[in-house]
């Protein structure tokens, strides 16, 4: 019986690596790590900056950002789901 | 006139032949599953290409040594040089490889197809191969009628295995029948005049096969069978090897001037080579028993003799040219110069590719950012700007001040004479590689052809700019003025945005772009109340508010197009992460709800 439950297992895997929307999910991940990352470097970016149009230019920056990150979160909750009830 | 009658002459001379020959009949018919073989192996190769060959050979190709051993190995595994060449011109032509690489994949293939050689004459004709077509063909066939992409292609794969040695098996048997009734030996020719009209031979069977193998296994059956002489043997095998570049000359008829060049430096090599080993055949042949004695064949074991001078001929070809591939490189180029191509001419776009979807992908995004090139400049005159100016780091703010001038452009002259032809070019071109594409890959070239449509809309705005804004920028009324002066700016620091973005190898994600779409809505002159103002206090007139309230909404579709078409061109990494990069990018109703959250903050 274990055995069994063990091969379920790794064919989920399996079949889990296979998955359009695993793949998805690791992309967005990725993109999600990077736009964060840049996120920090805008905010440290803002709190030297003295010139309003520049400080204006990277508020927008920052607000995108945290738009696409919204986004691209409620996505990879969508695909979870997708991919949990799949299997 | 002579194509009309070529068929028909060869179809009589082979229906004569096998009306008084069934020996020749039988041979013929080895010659032909040999051929068919051939392509059921090259189509089962075809379903494999949809990305893992060509990704291979991208990065196999970074280095000489590396090129020669991925030519080599591929040639081995598809025991085809031909089809090596005929997709490294399609590389080459879709710029994803130059021409110094695509020589040295060329020339390992030249190497590796002798590995073909060496399975006939010391396997094929030693073993009963015929006993292994059979289950070949039957598990090849039943692969075939498999749903599934993987297994169909390993179906094809089989039976063309099994159709290659089947092919063999009647040629020997054919050969063998032959060799009691006729003796060709007797038609042997001695010295150079038999070398030289055998190889003239050699290179007319192989033009009429399509194949140096068909050539080579015909030839060793033949001698395996001694229906040929040694010595005419040899020259048959230098024809087969200058004749086979027919497929790389073919293949390079429909590509660009790189591609062209690739299939002459592989005809001067062999040709090259050919006419060194006809001057030097003696001492060859004597180099061959030597090498042969070292390898404990016998003094009459010819089949493998015959190996080993294949071998040597493109091992010897490929040790003198490599040195001299820089030079080969440069003379021709001397003979093939550039064409002096029309702007609207595509470079890209070759047919040979059309059979490789990732390789036909990147033509087409290369070819769309060609478009995109000409229509850069039309786009940039059509603002009153430079293109100099907007790839410069200089201020645009004070380049347009400065630039008070309009500049006189026929839009729509240009558009027909730098943009129709080549988006035609490249529509007809996506219509024909979406035919071998995944699903994936086709929402890719989706996506290219999205990308092309919105280049083209964006130069019908910018021609409706024009015509207000050449007026406006030199108006006595500054506020006017300075109007479509922000335009300017905007239009140029978006267009040199995506410059940076096309020209700077570690540029940042094309989500960047999505700031443009946030900074074009804030800066609607209609929607941010601005022109309201400007009437309110009669600093323009009605008739130029309607100009600068119509002006604005083709402001919003150039900016729009520009950024999805560069979202689309620029985007780098593996599909998936497009796919994934595309799903978060910022569409008007999430660039509306920032502004709304903004306004409310």
């Amino acid at each position: 019986m274990k055995t069994k439950k063990l091969i379920q297992k790794a064919q989920q895997l399996i079949h889990i690596g296979n998955n359009e929307h695993f793949n998805q999910i690791v992309s967005l991940k990725e993109i999600l790590k990077e736009l964060k990352k840049k996120k920090i470097l805008l905010k440290e970016k803002l709190n030297k900056e003295e010139d309003s149009k520049k400080i204006q230019n990277i508020k927008r920056k920052l607000k995108v950002i945290s738009s696409q990150r919204k986004k691209g979160l409620s996505l990879i909750k969508k695909l979870k789901k997708l991919t949990s009830t799949s299997d | 006139m002579l194509k009309k009658i070529l068929l028909p002459t060869i179809l009589a001379i082979l229906a004569y032949g096998f009306w008084i020959s069934p020996n020749f009949k039988e041979i013929s018919a080895g010659v032909a599953i040999f051929l068919f073989g051939m392509f059921a192996l090259q189509e089962g190769f075809a379903t494999f290409t949809g990305g893992a060959l060509e990704k291979l050979l991208r990065k196999s190709t970074d280095k000489m040594w590396k090129s020669l051993s991925f030519g080599f190995t591929a040639a081995t595994v598809m025991q085809s040089s031909s089809l090596v060449s005929v997709i490294t011109i399609s590389f080459l032509s879709s710029g994803l490889i130059g021409l110094v690489e695509g020589m040295g994949i060329i020339f390992g293939a030249n190497v590796g197809t002798t590995t073909g050689a060496w399975l006939i004459a010391g396997f094929g004709l030693k073993v009963k191969i015929s006993a292994y077509a059979m289950p070949m063909l039957v598990f090849g066939v039943v692969l075939i009628f498999q749903q599934t992409k993987s297994l169909k292609g390993i179906g094809y794969i089989l039976a063309g295995l099994g159709f290659l040695f089947l092919g063999i098996h009647y040629m020997k048997e054919g050969f063998e029948t032959f060799q009691n009734q006729i003796n060709l030996t007797d038609y042997a020719m001695e010295g150079l005049s038999g070398i030289l009209v055998f190889t003239l031979i050699g290179i007319l069977a192989t033009i009429i096969m399509q194949s140096s193998h068909a050539t080579l296994v015909l030839v060793i059956t033949a001698l395996s069978v001694d229906q040929v002489s040694y010595g005419n043997a040899l020259a048959l095998v230098i024809g087969a090897n200058v004749g086979t570049t027919i497929t790389a000359i073919m293949g390079a008829f429909t590509s660009n001037s790189n591609g062209k060049r690739l299939a002459l430096a592989d005809v001067l090599f062999k040709v090259a080579a050919g006419i060194v080993f006809i001057a030097l055949m003696n001492p060859i042949m004597g180099l061959v028993d030597h090498i042969a004695t070292l390898l404990l064949l016998e003094e009459t074991d010819y089949t493998l003799k015959l190996a080993i001078f294949h071998t040597i001929f493109n091992v010897s070809g490929v040790i003198l040219m490599v040195p001299l591939i820089n030079q080969l490189v440069r003379l021709v180029t001397i003979l093939l110069p550039d064409r002096k191509t029309r702007a609207a001419d595509p470079i890209y776009l070759n047919t040979a590719a059309l059979e490789l979807p990732d390789t036909s992908i990147e033509a087409v995004r290369k070819e769309s950012i060609h478009l995109y090139d000409n229509a850069f400049a039309i786009i940039a005159h059509g603002l009153s700007l430079h293109r100099h100016d907007i790839v410069s780091a200089n201020d645009l703010e004070s380049i347009i001040e400065k630039n008070r001038q309009a500049i006189e452009i026929d839009i729509d002259e240009q558009y027909n004479t730098n943009i129709k032809h080549l988006y035609g070019e490249i529509i007809s071109y996506i219509s024909k590689a979406v035919m071998v594409m995944t699903p994936d890959q086709n929402e890719e070239l989706f996506v290219l052809r999205a990308a092309c449509r919105d280049i083209v809309e964006a130069i019908k705005d910018t021609k409706h700019l024009h015509k207000n804004m050449s007026q406006f920028i030199n108006s006595d009324n500054e506020y006017i003025r300075a109007e479509y002066n922000k335009i300017r700016i905007f239009l140029g620091s978006v267009l040199r945005q995506i410059s940076e973005m096309q020209y700077n190898e570690n540029h940042p994600s094309v989500l960047s772009l999505d700031t443009i779409k946030l900074e074009m809505k804030q800066n609607d002159t209609t929607s941010n109340g601005m022109l309201e103002i400007l009437i309110r206090q009669n600093q323009i007139t009605p008739l130029m508010a309607t100009s600068l309230m119509n002006d604005s909404a083709y402001v919003y579709d150039v900016t729009k197009n520009l950024v999805q078409m560069a979202e689309a061109l620029f985007a780098t990494g593996d599909l998936t992460r497009k796919k994934a990069e595309r799903s978060i990018m910022l569409n008007d109703d999430d660039v509306d709800e920032i502004m709304k959250t903004t306004a409310n903050s």
